[in-house]
């Protein structure tokens, strides 16, 4: 049974989402939650371009902008330097990913409650983030 | 009752602070910035803060310090609550006058506890 503490992160990620919307403030949203609830300031949200294999950044935040593209080749993601990564569907079809390429100092890994938050995020906010623009960066 | 000031530029954590501390008998005040921060403190002072460190125009060290300088708010306790929790932003943050420090991401067990410590409830007066 998960702790009670546990589920807040939660909570807080689906309140700050509900409260942004789809509107552009979607992308501040979200890079509170990683920021303040996962422990995560360096991640990109990439686009998945099927022509060329790629994934294409769309919006970041740290090292996650040093990275405009990377290829979906086996082990690519990994090569990358993710330390997680998660599916963005639309309508249930894959069409990009949220990647993590650093935690903050304070935060040795990812713990099962922040993959609950991830989800949410993945969940409630993937179109409005691949359909953003890139001025958010 | 006990009031507590939550002081954030981040929605989220004054989201997740409020969640944490919901059933204790505490009432808010929220800033968003340093500026407002001065300005509720000094004008009705709590009996806490809840301070983030980096924030648009003036940061939680110099707010922490203009609190400590303000004779209505020298004594209240500041927790600073921060993503930057290396050496170097502990000691400044000391120094500037806080009374402890929470990292974030925030531990709500962790929160709690401090928040217990240094802001004992205080029930609302029955008249």
């Amino acid at each position: 049974m998960a702790n009670v503490a546990d589920t807040l992160p939660v909570a807080a990620a689906l309140v700050r989402l509900r409260e942004s919307a789809q509107g552009p403030g979607v992308f501040t949203a979200v890079r509170e939650i990683l920021s303040d609830l996962v422990g995560c300031e360096d991640f990109g949200i990439f686009s998945l371009e099927r022509r060329a294999s790629v994934l294409c950044l769309r919006q970041g935040a740290g090292s996650g902008l040093a990275r405009p593209q990377i290829s979906v080749e086996p082990g690519a993601v990994r090569g990358a330097g993710a330390v997680a990564a998660v599916p963005l569907r639309r309508g249930g079809r894959l069409c990009g990913a949220l990647l993590l390429f650093a935690l903050l100092p304070q935060k040795p890994a990812l713990q099962p409650a922040d993959h609950a938050v991830l989800e949410v995020v993945a969940t409630h906010a993937a179109e409005a983030l691949l359909d953003a623009s890139d001025g958010a960066r | 009752m006990t009031k507590i000031l939550l002081v954030d530029d981040s929605r989220t954590v004054l989201l997740m602070e409020q969640m944490i501390l919901a059933g204790e008998p505490y009432t808010f005040e929220l800033a968003t910035n340093g500026e407002e921060a001065l300005a509720r403190a000094t004008a009705n002072p709590p009996d806490l803060v809840l301070l983030d460190v980096i924030m648009p125009g003036l940061d939680g060290f110099e707010v922490c310090r203009r609190l400590r300088a303000h004779a209505s708010t020298r004594a209240v306790p500041i927790i600073m609550v921060t993503t930057r929790a290396e050496g170097e932003n502990v000691e400044e943050g000391y120094e500037s006058g806080c009374t402890d420090y929470v990292a974030k991401p925030i531990h709500p067990e962790e929160l709690l506890a401090k928040v217990r410590n240094y802001a004992p409830a205080r029930e609302a007066s029955l008249g």
